[in-house]
């Protein structure tokens, strides 16, 4: 008899939230485990995730520079940068701090989604180049800086922070999970595709266990 | 310039040869024509265009020679970075979007901008893109290690900040900052890892290259940058060099495969 016959001899009580999406408790789950596992999607999949993002972005840039839209930007200034590419003469904390942890983050969003390393990285290229071309022509042309950069440096910036976040998130330790979900906040999501829910267990032949719960 | 041109063309010939020599009963035509459709044949059925990207990182050493306006030149050693993301077209041919950022520091360089000449040092960046092709030679340096040759066209911008400075109408101001719009190109050559399987696995296990590069660049527009508010920097003045100043840069870049 194989230990997945065995019924549980101790499980948490049913006050114990050992679900995260089980919203009928308050509190949190036991043990939750952080990995990625790359999945092939349908392109509707792929439009949708796109689509996310590229919305977010409209949203996101009049919020976060509410004072450039609305001194610099205009429809007939959009008119006039649509198309155009120029090397901006931003300073390095925008285009080799501000622009490469953005990348960072749309590159863990695919990843967080499942795709691969590489498709995640085309995705963040075609996302932000969208941005540059689309959304922040309204203020300003589209960057050879930022459409390299955002992507390229986010994508090698992106694989460090899931290595770093992956071993804080799952190192036991609260204040290694704090800062592995500050560094990467797609982990915190409903999207992101591949956590799996611990919970320790006896079975009745006095085995100690463990029960994993996973979702697909 | 002109030898390492030569230098380039020598390892393609060399490596076509060396391709071509491989066993063949057939003549250097056939084999030459053969090869060129087995790697058309790869482009079509061979890996998915997911596992033919890939994204390459390093450190880079310039050594370069800067000559600006009224004879003026310096001579600056510089540490930088480079990324690489690039696409496998055949089994030796691939192309790749380079950028390299460095970081320096020039001494006594004068600039023409407007009518008013600069002559400053300051700090001094230089951020560069390459659309490069990299053809990868059978000629192996040791078990493993192929050569390769790599060039392309490049674009840079180069950032020169206003610190210590004479300018001779007066006035420009310490948050000023130079901008070089500048044009050429580069070529190189270099050793990379050859890991064993296929390319999936190759990519996966992480290769690492070190390369040689020369750049010769050219300035085509100089820009007085008001840069005193860091998050909205304001574009005061530029001009169209007619004799453009022009830097020649060596460059070693040592890197990996990240994925």
């Amino acid at each position: 008899m194989g230990a997945e016959d065995l019924p549980p001899a101790w499980s948490p009580s049913t006050e114990v939230k050992a679900h995260p999406q089980d919203h009928s408790k308050s509190g949190r789950t036991l043990e939750i485990f952080y990995r990625y596992k790359d999945r092939d999607h349908r392109p509707k999949e792929i439009a949708k995730d796109l689509g996310i993002i590229y919305g977010l972005t409209w949203m996101l840039y009049p919020l976060t520079q509410p004072e450039t839209v609305r001194e610099k930007g205009s429809w007939v200034r959009y008119r006039h940068n649509f198309g155009q590419i120029v090397f901006d003469q931003d300073e390095p904390f925008w285009n080799w701090f501000v622009h490469p942890i953005s990348g960072s983050q749309l590159f863990l969003y695919y990843r967080a989604r499942g795709y691969s390393r590489s498709s995640a990285l085309g995705l963040a290229f075609i996302s932000s180049t969208l941005f540059e071309f689309t959304v922040e022509i309204y203020t300003e042309p589209a960057s050879a800086q930022d459409l390299y950069q955002t992507p390229i440096l986010g994508a090698v910036l992106g694989v460090g922070i899931e290595y770093t976040s992956l071993a804080l998130l799952n190192s036991g330790n609260p204040l290694g999970i704090f800062f592995g979900h500050l560094i990467n906040p797609c982990t915190l999501f409903p999207f992101f595709e591949e956590k799996t829910f611990l919970t320790p267990t006896v079975f009745q032949n006095k085995a100690p266990g463990l029960i994993f719960v996973g979702e697909f | 310039m002109k030898i390492l041109f030569l230098l380039t063309l020598i390892f393609i010939i060399i490596g076509h040869k060396a391709m071509a020599d491989d066993g063949n009963s057939q003549s250097w035509t056939e084999e030459w024509v053969n090869r060129w459709v087995d790697q058309l044949k790869y482009l079509r059925q061979g890996p998915s265009v997911r596992e033919r990207l890939s994204l390459k990182a390093g450190l880079s050493a310039t050594s370069r020679v800067i000559h600006a306006a009224n004879s003026t030149e310096d001579h600056q050693n510089s540490p930088g970075f480079h990324t690489y993301l690039c696409f496998q077209f055949t089994e030796n041919w691939e192309l790749a979007l380079g950028g390299y950022v460095f970081f320096g520091r020039t001494r006594h360089l004068n600039f023409d901008i407007a009518g008013n000449q600069v002559r400053t040092n300051g700090h001094y960046r230089d951020t560069t893109f390459t659309p490069t092709i990299r053809f990868l030679t059978p000629l192996e340096y040791k078990q493993n290690w192929n050569w390769y040759v790599i060039g392309g066209p490049s674009w840079s911008q180069q950032t020169v900040k206003l610190e210590d400075f004479f300018d001779s109408t007066g006035t420009f101001r310490h948050q000023h900052k130079l901008t070089l719009l500048a044009n050429g190109g580069t070529i190189g050559f270099g050793v990379q890892e050859k890991t064993p399987g296929n390319h999936l696995a190759q990519k996966m296990t992480q290769p690492v290259y070190i390369e040689f590069l020369y750049s010769y660049m050219m300035v085509n527009r100089v820009t007085l940058v008001d840069a005193s508010d860091f998050s909205e920097v304001e574009t005061v003045n530029y001009e169209d060099t007619k004799r453009p100043s022009r830097s020649s840069i060596y460059v070693l870049n040592f890197g990996m495969t990240i994925f």
